[in-house]
């Protein structure tokens, strides 16, 4: 039954799922019931992810994110624009240094392809080998694929591998679940904690 | 009908085991397992781990309740100020709607 705890986020299991682990080793065997109704809260964790972070920061954090939308936006133009402009310039001619250049050229875009993804959730190794994939599918160079396309196909390729690179760049890091795990050691009191004591200012608004 | 604002009436389906699980962890910190024994035997009701980690994540996301330092994998949670009031509120409101329930009945 544990192993549908792996249906839970992965910012919620990284917080809860060694509890939840334990409990349920704990509890021993677990009915339909229970099951069910973890079916039910990892789809509420995905839908509904909770965490102090997101309840109190949304709003700043929809705000970076449609920076971020813009930001990448403008990153694929130009790209595009880079690549439009890359795809015009002369092939080496036909010899031993070509396979070396388009080798060369592949990778140079694979490493373009890694400093765009760089903030992703990928790690760079995966980036680079993703754009030299990409590069090989749908890059113009003489190893790819792409250069058997007829040349009124070439915006078409390039665009599909800007989408591409696009639809990778929204994989974004996983945040970490802010605020929750005390320093190990700390001391730990059975009693709950005060209040935080207001401002001042709220104070005098709220007796007059 | 017209609730007061609480920040318990936005948690949905969670709002009854929010009210178990804060009650549950005002005599002492508790982890998971604890929980789920203490409200079955308070209140005669099972909650399932989603349910119960569910309604913990939205307590802790408000700040009515806290996990404490992990302890062989279980971290127990306690309930803070916040909690504490928010809790004492709820049941206030609960009793005299079982008072005037209760009284209405007698009439009967």
């Amino acid at each position: 039954m544990r192993f549908l705890l792996r249906l839970y986020p992965r910012e919620w299991r990284c917080r809860y799922g060694a509890e939840m682990d334990a409990m349920l080793r704990q509890g021993g065997r677990l009915g339909p019931r229970d099951a069910i109704d973890l079916l039910r809260g990892a789809l509420d964790a995905r839908l509904h992810p909770q965490s102090r972070h997101r309840l109190h920061r949304r709003s700043r954090l929809v705000r970076r994110q449609r920076r971020f939308d813009v930001r990448s936006l403008f990153g694929i133009a130009a790209l595009v624009a880079v690549r439009l402009a890359a795809d015009r310039l002369p092939a080496p001619a036909a010899g031993p240094g070509a396979f070396a250049a388009s080798v060369a050229e592949i990778a140079l875009w694979g490493a373009i392809v890694a400093l765009v993804l760089r903030r992703t959730r990928f790690p760079w190794p995966l980036t680079l080998a993703t754009g030299c994939a990409l590069e090989l599918l749908l890059g113009g160079g003489r190893l790819s694929l792409g250069s058997l396309l007829p040349s009124f196909l070439e915006p078409f390729r390039t665009i599909a591998w800007a989408a591409a690179l696009l639809v990778l760049a929204q994989a974004r890091r996983p945040g970490r679940w802010p605020g929750t795990e005390p320093p190990a050691g700390a001391p730990v009191s059975a009693r709950p904690r005060p209040d935080p004591p207001q401002p001042l200012e709220a104070r005098g608004r709220r007796a007059s | 009908m017209q609730r007061s604002p609480s920040e318990l009436s936005g948690l949905g389906r969670f709002e009854e085991p929010a009210v178990l699980i804060l009650t549950s962890l005002v005599e002492e910190p508790r982890h998971g397992y604890a929980i789920v024994k203490d409200v079955e035997q308070v209140a005669g009701v099972h909650l399932g781990p989603g349910t119960l980690y569910a309604t913990l994540a939205r307590l802790e996301a408000r700040g009515l309740v806290e996990g404490l330092p992990s302890k062989d994998r279980r971290r127990p949670y306690r309930i803070t100020g916040a909690g504490l009031s928010l809790l004492r509120g709820r049941l206030e409101r609960m009793e005299a709607i079982a008072r005037t329930g209760l009284r209405r009945l007698a009439q009967v």
